[in-house]
């Protein structure tokens, strides 16, 4: 069941059932597009999250009667429209110089660091939604056996691409920042690209180990912006 | 294009217009303004468009020399401002000659001016704003502050502006006391009767743990029902809202903010109140009121009145 809440005079929150599943958060990820082709007036902005979406409006133009009337004779499930999330193969170079806390994470879950390379690349994860910085994906699906506590310490500075792991989750680092993940690799893939974001919630993502002189080779293309987005997009 | 060159940026002066919007669901906030409304009126004041490119000069404000004549104004918050050597007013358009030096005093009322010059100021835009992300140094000039030696392009219209005249109730209404009227938010129910009561008649101060992502406020813990938890799973949350994490102690979020969050949203201003809000500084004591259904109408028209 779909509630409507207001939120504040600009915004309005439609809220699905509590937690986490991939379900309800495929329902609200399909009411956003759903929401979006329909067109109606006034609208600026979703935010989809696990079991919401926020909708951003003018005030001056719509109000939150109008749009929870329209959304509500709306019915999505019937929308024909089931748009499947895209997977993304995302390169990782694990370990070493950009994994420094492998040795760390694999001690704590008692496997050996290969071991822990192959499970982390052979999931494939859902992103439910972006947040916390531009371009960061709220990744579901880390297998319990990898989950990590994240740094007692925070590290004060984590490069950018920098993938992670925290407690029960997993992720990348868009954006070069202090942070408390346990880094175990490092992707060249911009996450946070100014002038495109290429992943959203819905997508999937399988990350897939390169050595460095790939992911160096990589990095120089994406430094350039030689390289196409779309290599990294399975088929 | 002629620059304006910076000799000194003062504290914290950034290039910000209205926002970015159709990014936030990629986790990009909209920044801009913090004091929409005071920003409207400065581009006004010079014949702009209400969401041209401004400088956002915060506590104490930049001196700047301008290479070709134009038209400048000052709004928001009071700092004494000189330009030339003379005292000039804020919230009125200013006649600028080449050569001329702007020089902005500390703040005496408010927080954060804005200084609009005629045409805008021209950085390269990002994601469709010249507001500048300083947590991820892009937008406005290059992301980040001004700094002495900064040479930013100007559009430099003179000859023909139109500039609009703010009639004097709209400017006390500006500077209005009163507590900043707010709207429940979605986990208001979570809280118990008193910390409601507490948020709608206690003061609370900004420390100094405050600035363009939100403002971390002291005074009496809010606390959530027994038996429930501040933490929720992560949702989206907007300027003005009021997230109370797990010690009590709120946080109003502003325009920098994260677009997503894990705290319970108790609370969101009133689109207008958060203009009223970026007026305030550490120190400054504010409290919360709530917003009745009669005044919504009248606080959305008066953010874009001008």
């Amino acid at each position: 069941m779909m509630r409507c809440i207001p939120f504040g005079d600009r915004a309005m929150i439609l809220r699905w059932n509590d937690g986490i599943s991939e379900e309800t958060n495929a329902k609200v990820i399909q009411a956003m597009h759903a929401i979006e082709k329909a067109s109606l007036p006034g609208l600026m902005e979703m935010v989809p999250a696990y079991n919401e979406l926020m909708i951003v409006f003018d005030a001056r133009t719509t109000d939150f009667k109008t749009l929870q009337s329209a959304i509500n004779s709306m019915d999505f499930s019937c929308d024909g429209i089931t748009e499947e999330g895209r997977e993304w193969h995302v390169p990782v170079c694990y370990g070493g110089d950009y994994g420094p806390d492998l040795p760390i994470v694999a001690a704590h879950c008692d496997i050996a660091e290969a071991e822990l390379i192959a499970r982390h690349s052979a999931e494939k994860y859902r992103v439910y939604m972006l947040g916390f910085m531009p371009g960061f994906c709220y990744l579901g699906g880390l297998p319990a056996a990898l989950s990590c506590p994240r740094k007692e310490r925070p590290s004060l500075k984590i490069a950018a691409g920098s993938v992670g792991i925290a407690g029960q989750q997993t992720g990348v680092y868009p954006l070069e920042s202090p942070g408390g993940w346990q880094i175990i690799g490092r992707t060249p893939l911009p996450f946070f690209n100014p002038t495109r974001f290429w992943i959203e919630a819905g997508d999937y993502i399988q990350f897939v180990p390169v050595d460095t002189r790939e992911f160096e080779h990589l990095q120089l293309q994406v430094a350039a912006d030689t390289f196409d987005i779309h290599n990294f997009l399975h088929a | 294009m002629p620059k304006v060159y910076v000799i000194s940026p003062g504290i914290l002066c950034t290039v910000q217009d209205a926002g970015r919007y159709g990014f936030l669901r990629y986790g990009m906030p909209a920044t801009g303004a913090m004091d929409e409304i005071s920003m409207r009126i400065a581009n006004r004041l010079v014949g702009n468009a209400p969401d041209a490119a401004v400088l956002e000069a915060t506590l104490q404000g930049p001196s700047l020399v301008f290479e070709k004549d134009t038209y400048i104004a000052i709004a928001g918050a009071e700092m004494p401002s000189t330009l030339d050597g003379h005292t000039i007013p804020s919230y009125q358009t200013v006649r600028v000659k080449a050569g001329d030096v702007l020089q902005m005093g500390k703040v005496t009322w408010g927080a954060r001016a804005y200084i609009a010059v005629a045409g805008g100021f021209r950085v390269p835009e990002v994601m469709g704003s010249r507001s500048t992300f300083l947590s991820a140094g892009v937008g406005g000039l290059e992301g980040r502050p001004l700094q002495k030696g900064d040479k930013l392009e100007y559009l430099c219209i003179w000859e023909r502006i139109k500039a609009v005249r703010i009639p004097d109730e709209f400017l006390s209404w500006l500077r209005r006391d009163g507590p900043l009227l707010i709207y429940p938010g979605p986990e208001l129910h979570r809280f118990t009767r008193e910390a409601v009561f507490t948020l709608l008649t206690n003061p609370y101060t900004i420390s100094a743990e405050s600035n363009r992502m939100g403002y971390r406020l002291e005074g009496p813990a809010l606390n959530v029902k027994k038996g429930l938890s501040a933490d929720i799973v992560s949702t989206g949350v907007l300027p003005g809202t009021i997230q109370v994490p797990g010690d009590g102690k709120p946080v109003l979020l502003m325009a920098d903010a994260q677009t997503t969050g894990g705290y319970c949203r108790l609370a969101l201003l009133a689109k207008a109140e958060i203009s009223r809000a970026a007026q305030l500084k550490p120190g400054d004591s504010l409290r919360f009121g709530e917003a009745q259904p009669e005044q919504a109408k009248e606080l959305i028209k008066r953010c874009t009145m001008f």
